[in-house]
């Protein structure tokens, strides 16, 4: 029996080894069983011969030894990954606290990134996400029509074109047809008139949706054509606002416009919000036993939204190719439909259309956002590892595992997450509310978007994963390679390898800033562009009110309508402090309904080459009331009525479009195949300057202003110019009004300078999110720059105490300072540049009156930088003037 | 041998092993030739089924173990009671006391009382 070598012992302090340990516990047992023997007489071969026989079989015991330390290592890994956690986490809750600046900006941080990436999440799911509220709306196809041989347009359907889509397609299950209204709605209890949202839609339309009454019943196919009883289906919402819910609703009758419809059934409360059509629409009509029912027999008026579902089966392509087939057809049949062409749009995009591309281009958006903000706390916390690179190399030596030590780092930025994700859920609800305050209204499901479970699972996954993104790179370089060599190392020094990360990290946020500033510049250019433009009116003080005249459908009170307006005009311009006042069918921030048209002197066109322009019947004094310049010619005036010849005044597009190269007064045009025309023929008698109906960066369209007498509608917006406040003289407004008809609801009051913001509202949102995504960008990345730079001063404050020392100048230590900085800036500018130019074909689409090029936003936003930069530098470099060089140089 | 009769071995080797480590700590060694030396050599401990023994009760929370040099200038592995080993002890020589009385019970009794009708 071989002596056990005494330096073996040493061994052990590399800890444990059970192997080793077993053999010496064996070997010591023969030992003392051999000399046992050896006392009983035995030689010393004898003795450990007898010894290794007690003993056995020497393999069988180490197996059996081996099995118990498996076990026990199998039960330990077992609750390895989660024992100790709880210590780790309390560990790193007192580190944490230990260094409270650090985690009060590590948690804000990673707060405002998750809650920007939430809310905007929360949005994308409300906009693009979420299903259409009913049965499988991916079957579910609208009908856009366009000029065929100019690929432009996308026009709705006649009812007549409805009809024949109907009868002769043979790939959908459903067709069907709707149009949105706004009847009056009076009730005999003595509550005042209101106007309501309403939709006229043929029997099949719910059939088509999937969409069952919760009470009672949708409409049945003989209620829906004329001659039945006029009936109503009431909307969830509507119901429960109206009506409290009394399920006794059904049987009663409502006043609409004149006609009573008894209520058949209420729709059920999960169909709401956007859809075709849109489903918390209050009261559903039967379309052709209604007052929707107006002009469902003219087969030039395009005022018919068209639905359909594709029969089971069958693809889109084959729809198409149904509908091409019918077209071809109308068009030899019909000169209207010439040139008519159709487009089959999902349902999903007609309603959502182009948010979509928008949304995820501002989810992207904050999504750099975030990454900036994890970049930068991964750049605190290696700042914080480099600090405590010593503890932690000691930790090793004293026998922590890698893992235990990447645990521990990992848990800190665990804590750091979890309360940061935490405050950002909270700075989610408060970012929706924000942004649905500032809703355009041309963001479609805007308005329904809360955060929702989805939304927050979405955050608990993006916080683990924020947490170990920020927290593995530094624990790893905790751990990494070398990491002993810190407990030789003074504190002041770091490996190389770990200032170059953190210089990357902070070039890389800086580059992404850059992209964003870019994009938030470009957003505010386009903006300025926009409200730049001359609206070509003035919007300032004046008040404006829309007036619908209730007509029972089927009726003929056009002259009792025009005497109405005359009278409501004059009797408001009668009111002290009334400059001027007019009204008209839609407003200048209104684009509205076109018509065609032909010239009296030229041949007829053929049909789809039919001229159209945007229809404006208006009382005279609208363009004195509206501020808008009369070019050539004469205005309308009071003697332009239903006794005198057509008279129309055209905009400067129109004749840029149709009269360029001959005098327009004078010419004549017939507008004889309208359905309501009073005289087919109208003279141009005068031109005035363009307004842009559509907003100010969109294109001018050709414009018809014709005299109301002329021209009957029956709803009106009264414009109403005022010496100060408009809104003051609301309520003499009103009171003309109700002299004239008690019962008559205003809609729609306001004043036209909101009206005129409403045009470029979209704009001024998507301006507002960038610009709040770039300065949280730009601040984070100031921020990240600043750490790096006060890290590298300290990193360098022996040199720069020797430099002091030996009489160096301020301005070369700040010059070194500063040097540091803007070398990162200048490299992360160059790269985001790049960035900016590449990404710039996405922002395109969006921009107006700038190329997404621009290269005074570029330099202005470059320009932006430098500056964070310099602002973020100069913390650390007044610190680097004031270092006390005796003090550094005693220092470790 | 059969599973049972094993078992019921080791248990009786593992409280034979408490009982000796509550004079005090000691080697697997010492172990065994204690239990020897206090049975008088009735029961002979099978070296090869010590070890693994007390590496299993280490196991359990039973022992606790420690290098140490012995008197004679060796180093060993000294086992010892933990509390929980202590606790095990109380409740096993109760268990065993009553189970060698019911043993040496059944040995003792005379001729079972139906013979004698």
């Amino acid at each position: 029996m071989k002596r056990e070598p005494a330096w073996r012992r040493y061994l052990r302090f590399r800890g444990a080894d059970p192997a080793a340990d077993l053999e010496d516990e064996l070997r010591h047992h023969l030992v003392e069983r051999a000399r046992e023997y050896e006392r009983g007489g035995l030689s010393p071969e004898e003795a450990a011969a007898a010894a290794l026989d007690r003993l056995g079989d020497p393999e069988g015991v180490r197996r059996a030894c081996a099995r118990v330390a498996r076990r026990r290592r199998h039960r330990e890994r077992g609750r390895g990954w989660l024992h100790g956690v709880g210590q780790d986490v309390g560990f790193a809750v007192r580190a944490l606290r230990g260094s409270p600046i650090l985690a009060l900006i590590a948690t804000l941080t990673i707060a405002l990134g998750i809650g920007a990436t939430t809310t905007m999440f929360t949005i994308v799911q409300a906009v693009v996400l979420e299903p259409l509220p009913f049965e499988s709306p991916d079957r579910v196809v609208v009908f856009e029509h366009f000029n065929r041989r100019s690929g432009t347009g996308a026009w709705l359907a006649s009812f007549p074109l409805f009809l024949d889509y109907e009868s002769q397609s043979q790939t959908f299950s459903r067709v069907a047809a709707w149009r949105p209204v706004q009847p009056t709605l009076r009730s005999a209890d003595g509550r005042p008139p209101t106007r309501v949202s309403a939709v006229g839609v043929t029997a099949a339309t719910f059939e088509l949706l999937g969409v069952e009454a919760a009470l009672g019943r949708t409409f049945a196919p003989d209620e829906e054509v004329p001659g039945g009883p006029p009936t109503a289906v009431l909307g969830h919402g509507f119901w429960q606002g109206r009506f409290g819910g009394d399920p006794g609703v059904i049987g009663r009758t409502l006043d609409l416009d004149g006609a009573l419809h008894t209520v058949i059934g209420v729709l059920p409360r999960s169909f709401r919000g956007a859809s075709v059509p849109h489903a918390s629409t209050a009261i559903w009509l039967p379309y052709r036993n209604s007052s929707v029912s107006e002009g469902t027999d003219v087969r030039s008026l395009m005022n018919v939204n068209v639905i359909a579902r594709l029969a089971e089966g069958v693809q889109i392509a084959a729809a198409r190719a149904d509908v091409d087939r019918i077209m071809t057809g109308l068009a030899a049949e019909y000169g209207e439909h010439a040139e008519t062409g159709v487009r089959l749009v999902s349902a999903r995009d007609a309603v959502v259309g182009r948010a979509d591309g928008t949304m995820w281009l501002l989810f992207g958006t904050v999504g750099l956002v975030l990454l900036i903000a994890a970049t930068n706390v991964t750049n605190l916390l290696l700042g914080r590892a480099a600090d405590r690179a010593r503890e932690v190399a000691v930790r090793a030596a004293l026998g922590a595992s890698r893992l235990r030590i990447v645990r521990l780092v990992v848990c800190e930025s665990l804590v750091l997450a979890l309360v940061g994700g935490a405050l950002g859920v909270a700075l989610a609800f408060l970012g929706v509310d924000t942004v649905r305050a500032i809703d355009p209204g041309s963001i479609p499901r805007l308005d329904a978007s809360s955060v929702r479970p989805l939304a927050i699972a979405f955050v608990s996954f993006v916080t683990v994963l924020v947490a170990v993104a920020v927290g593995v790179v530094p624990a790893l370089h905790a751990t990494g390679p070398g990491h002993t060599d810190a407990i030789k190392a003074s504190s002041r020094s770091s490996p190389r390898s770990r200032v170059g990360l953190r210089r990357l990290l902070v070039v890389s946020q800086v580059a992404v800033a850059t992209v964003l500033l870019v994009g938030a510049g470009l957003m505010l250019r386009s903006l300025s562009h926009a409200l730049a433009v001359d609206p070509g009116f003035d919007p300032e003080n004046t008040l404006t009110a829309r007036i619908a005249m209730p007509t029972a459908f089927v009726s003929d009170d056009w002259p009792q309508h025009v005497a109405f307006f005359q009278a409501l005009v004059e009797d408001v311009g009668r009111i002290p402090g009334v400059r001027s006042v007019a009204a008209a069918y839609q407003g200048p921030t209104d684009g509205g309904w076109h018509n065609g048209f032909t010239f009296a002197d030229r041949p007829q066109p053929a049909a789809g080459d039919l001229p159209h322009a945007v229809f404006r019947p208006v009382t005279p004094g609208y363009f004195e009331a509206l501020g808008i310049a009369l070019r050539s010619g004469r205005p309308l005036r009071e003697t332009d009525d239903e006794t005198a010849p057509g008279a129309v005044v055209v905009n400067q597009a129109f004749v840029r479009a149709f009269l360029p190269d001959r005098e327009p007064v004078g010419a004549r045009i017939d507008y004889g195949h309208m359905w309501n025309a009073r005289p087919p023929e109208y003279e141009i008698v005068g031109v005035v300057e363009d307004v842009r109906f559509y907003g100010p960066d969109q294109p001018v369209e050709p414009a018809t202003y014709f005299p109301h007498a002329q021209q009957p509608v029956r709803e009106m917006s009264l414009f109403v110019r005022t010496a100060d406040d408009p809104t003051s003289l609301l309520p003499g407004v009103r009171e003309a009004v109700e002299r004239l008809d008690p019962t008559l609801p205003l809609d729609r009051v306001t004043t036209l300078a909101a009206l005129s913001r409403g045009a470029t509202a979209n704009r001024r949102f998507l301006m507002i999110v960038f610009a709040t995504f770039a300065s949280m960008a730009v601040l984070l990345a100031a921020t990240g720059l600043y750490g790096v730079v006060a890290f590298l001063v300290r990193r360098r404050s022996r040199e720069i105490g020797v430099r002091l020392a030996l009489g160096a100048g301020k301005r070369s230590v700040l010059g070194l300072v500063v040097r540091q900085s803007m070398s990162l800036v200048t490299v992360g500018l160059l790269i985001g540049s790049v960035g900016a130019y590449a990404s710039s074909r996405l922002l395109a689409g969006l921009l107006f009156g700038v190329e997404p090029t621009d290269p005074a936003t570029m330099v202005g936003s470059m320009f932006g930088l430098v500056l964070a930069g310099l602002l973020a530098s100069a913390g650390p470099a007044i610190h680097a003037l004031h270092l006390d060089p005796a003090q550094t140089l005693r220092a470790d | 041998m059969a599973k049972d009769n094993r078992r019921f071995l080791q248990g009786t080797l593992d409280v034979l092993i408490l009982k000796t480590l509550s004079w005090g700590p000691m080697h697997g060694y010492g172990i065994a030739t204690w239990i020897e030396r206090c049975s008088e050599a009735a029961l002979q401990v099978e070296d090869g089924s010590l070890y693994p023994a007390l590496h299993r009760m280490e196991r359990k929370g039973w022992l606790d173990f420690e290098w140490r040099i012995t008197e004679n200038g060796r180093r060993a592995k000294y086992y010892a009671l933990t509390a929980e080993g202590r606790a095990k002890l109380q409740r096993d020589a109760v268990d065993w006391a009553r189970f060698a009385d019911a043993v040496s019970r059944v040995m003792d009794s005379g001729e079972p009382g139906w013979a004698s009708q």
